[in-house]
């Protein structure tokens, strides 16, 4: 699977890239932020398609109505794309004003999604961005689903860390903070701390391989990190070894009793339907491959 | 005056690379700001600039259809890139808003930008400008009331050069047009008039003038030879460009039909270019459609004119009476544009009306009195000499650009 490139690295191969979330107008720094991730792209050379939640923002389609309902429309979409680069904003996944119940579904809704792309890139500028934060299982569930996870600053990625329990590596991470990715040589800067380098080293090897570690152990782990050329953007990629192993419960448990407590509440019972009928459409999808 | 301190690496034979970005681009494209664009693309890249221009696949400013292909081309020295437009499907929605907006009813931001992304949008211009704004010195967006312009123009704000071609109307107070005007780099405005307006509705940025606009010279004009071709035994009175709404065609006809019956005037109405011209049955038979014209006939059918009219009050600059001007024919126009109008007094060229009964005695004054009519129009002649030829009006664009090169 051909991942997208890294900023400041070398233009690989031209991929097609589906970039979802809100690019301006209206302006703010999420929506600029996605914006010079997609202006990085273009001219590279990758070939990006907008969807964005925002019914107003430039796209060429929208994820409307926001919350489960897009992102079952998302599932529909993600096929055919080398990578899927995701920004989390109210409505993609989670509605601003979402429950705990809908937030959980939400979430199981876009990993659903996510099931069908290519080299996932999850973005997160900030934690409010995502109504709940980032820790829980069905948020776990979005984040094992993704090759890289983009946050902006070290702050978020404190906040990340402690939230989904890897605060331990995080602190680790915010230690080396001054061996920044130089943006002009691709590389470490002078005074890199030699173990940290080594470290991103080990994680770029096993990004690569890194979804089928994933379908095989069922577990992600924050394993480095590097800042982006762009100020205050900080990068965590998922190799193996340091989020919490999965619950034996599983997945499948987990989506099976927060449809059934979904399906209690009157109101939330299309969305239930929704979510049953995208994961039933992706297993279809997936079974086949997985037999292979 | 401030200027922006932008410095971009160009190639040494050129003088810079600009881009034009523009919603519509062609030789069959009707309308006076997209023939500006063409013209100073052109200009521009005959005076060794390097230009892109930038534009949609679409001819039909109504259908916003893919009627063009995609990619890349050239048109002389210019290269033109066209990107496919995507439009909505909510047609109800947007005509409610649309409604709202000409009421004058204040939209919401949201609201605003739902209209303006309502009707067409172009997310591959916008992908393309984002990710290669920075290879263009410069990039002038034309006119202001389109996704292409208030969607893109805040990619790279210190690289924009807005030229609004505003008209007084209530599309021209929407708050994405002020911010567009607050935020470009520069701005270039057509006429005085447009300039006020301007001042008006936004903060402007400090870098901006009244770089007018242009029209080529003949070198002859056939008078005879285009009434011969097109069957026009009687004296006419002229009316080209854009037939709909807010152009005044409708309220020509009208006025027209009026005076033609209480003044007995020998002319009929020519009218030539796009657009509707139905007319009521009573003076069907005194109005003539030419339809879209080649653009080498046209300065003929102004020269054989007795008068243009000019009934439209959305005018930013008013391209048509320059020409008018230009072949020796006089021109009347509506007072409520005030553009035309401070045309009018500064050439001493031309005769402007208030209403229909004002419309009828100057036509009767044409039709009574031609050589005072064709002295009027010598006047208006040498006032489109002095100030809106070519090179003149590069030399305006080429000041303005030299703060960014």
């Amino acid at each position: 699977m051909p991942r997208l490139a890294e900023p400041g690295a070398c233009r690989g191969p031209a991929m097609r890239v589906l970039v979802v979330g809100s690019l301006p107008p209206p302006d703010c720094a999420r929506a600029k932020g996605l914006r010079h991730e997609v202006a990085r792209m273009v001219a590279e050379g990758h070939t990006v398609e907008l969807v964005a939640p925002n019914p107003v923002a430039t796209a060429h389609r929208y994820l409307t109505p926001p919350g489960i309902p897009g992102c079952v429309l998302l599932a529909t979409m993600v096929r055919g794309y080398d990578s899927v680069v995701v920004q989390l904003e109210p409505g993609l996944p989670v509605r601003a004003r979402a429950g705990r119940l809908e937030r959980a579904l939400s979430l199981l809704a876009l990993s659903f999604a996510l099931r069908r792309a290519g080299d996932v890139v999850i973005r997160l500028e900030c934690l409010d961005d995502l109504p709940g934060g980032p820790g829980g299982r069905a948020a776990s569930e979005v984040w094992r689903k993704a090759a890289r996870i983009e946050v902006a600053g070290e702050d978020v990625l404190a906040a990340f860390a402690k939230a989904v329990g890897t605060s331990t590596a995080a602190r680790a991470v915010s230690d080396s903070r001054s061996h920044e990715v130089d943006p002009d040589e691709g590389g470490w800067g002078e005074g890199a701390d030699a173990s940290a380098e080594n470290v991103l080293g080990l994680v770029r090897v096993r990004a690569a391989r890194e979804r089928r570690e994933l379908a095989d152990s069922g577990t992600a782990h924050v394993a480095g990190w590097e800042r982006l050329p762009a100020p205050g953007v900080t990068r965590i990629e998922f190799g193996s070894g340091l989020l919490p192993p999965e619950p034996s419960r599983g997945l499948g448990g987990l989506a099976r009793s927060a449809l059934a407590a979904a399906d209690r509440r009157r109101l939330l019972r299309p969305a239930a339907s929704a979510a049953r009928t995208a994961r039933r459409s992706a297993s279809a999808v997936l079974r086949p491959e997985r037999s292979a | 005056m401030t200027t922006p301190t932008l410095k971009v690496a160009i190639n040494p034979r050129s003088r810079g690379r600009i881009a034009f970005v523009t919603p519509r681009y062609g030789q069959s494209v009707v309308g006076g700001s997209e023939a500006v664009v063409r013209e100073a693309a052109h200009g521009l890249a005959g005076r060794g600039y390097e230009v892109d221009l930038l534009t949609t696949c679409a001819r039909d400013h109504f259908t916003w259809a893919n009627e063009l292909s995609s990619g890349t081309s050239t048109d002389g020295r210019v290269t033109i890139r066209r990107f496919a437009t995507v439009q909505a499907r909510d047609h109800g929605r947007w005509n409610w808003m649309q409604e709202r907006v000409l009421s004058g009813d204040r939209l919401d931001e949201a609201e605003e930008l739902a209209w303006i992304n309502g009707r067409f949008r172009v997310p591959d211009l916008y992908l393309y400008l984002s990710g290669h704004a920075e290879e263009y010195a410069a990039i002038i967006f034309s006119p202001y009331l389109f996704w292409s312009t208030l969607y893109c123009a805040g990619i790279a704000p210190e690289r924009t050069v807005l030229m609004p071609c505003l008209h007084d109307e209530p599309y021209a107070y929407l708050r994405s047009v002020a911010a567009a005007l607050a935020s470009s780099a520069a701005v270039w405005f057509l006429s005085e008039p447009e300039h006020q307006l301007g001042h008006r509705l936004a903060p402007l940025a400090a870098h901006h003038a009244v770089v007018g606009a242009a029209v080529e010279v003949p070198e002859t004009y056939d008078p005879a030879g285009f009434r011969e071709r097109h069957d026009l035994r009687r004296p006419y009175v002229l009316y080209a460009g854009r037939r709909e709404g807010g152009k005044g065609w409708q309220e020509l006809v009208a006025g027209f039909g009026i005076a033609a019956l209480r003044h007995r005037l020998p002319f009929d109405l020519v009218t030539v270019g796009v657009g509707n011209a139905e007319a009521p049955p009573s003076i069907e038979h005194r109005i003539v459609d030419l339809g879209y014209l080649a653009p080498a006939e046209v300065p003929d059918a102004f020269a054989a004119a007795d008068a243009f009219v000019q009934p439209s009050a959305n005018e930013s600059f008013s391209r048509t009476i320059m020409e008018a001007w230009l072949a020796g024919t006089v021109v009347i126009a509506n007072g409520g544009s005030d553009v035309v109008t401070w045309h009018c007094e500064r050439s001493g060229g031309g005769l402007i009306y208030a209403d229909e009964l004002e419309l009828g005695q100057c036509l009767r004054f044409v039709a009574e009195a031609p050589k005072q009519a064709a002295e009027l129009a010598r006047k208006g002649r040498d006032y489109v000499l002095a100030n809106y030829t070519w090179p003149t009006v590069l030399d305006a664009m080429e000041r303005s650009l030299e703060a960014f090169l």
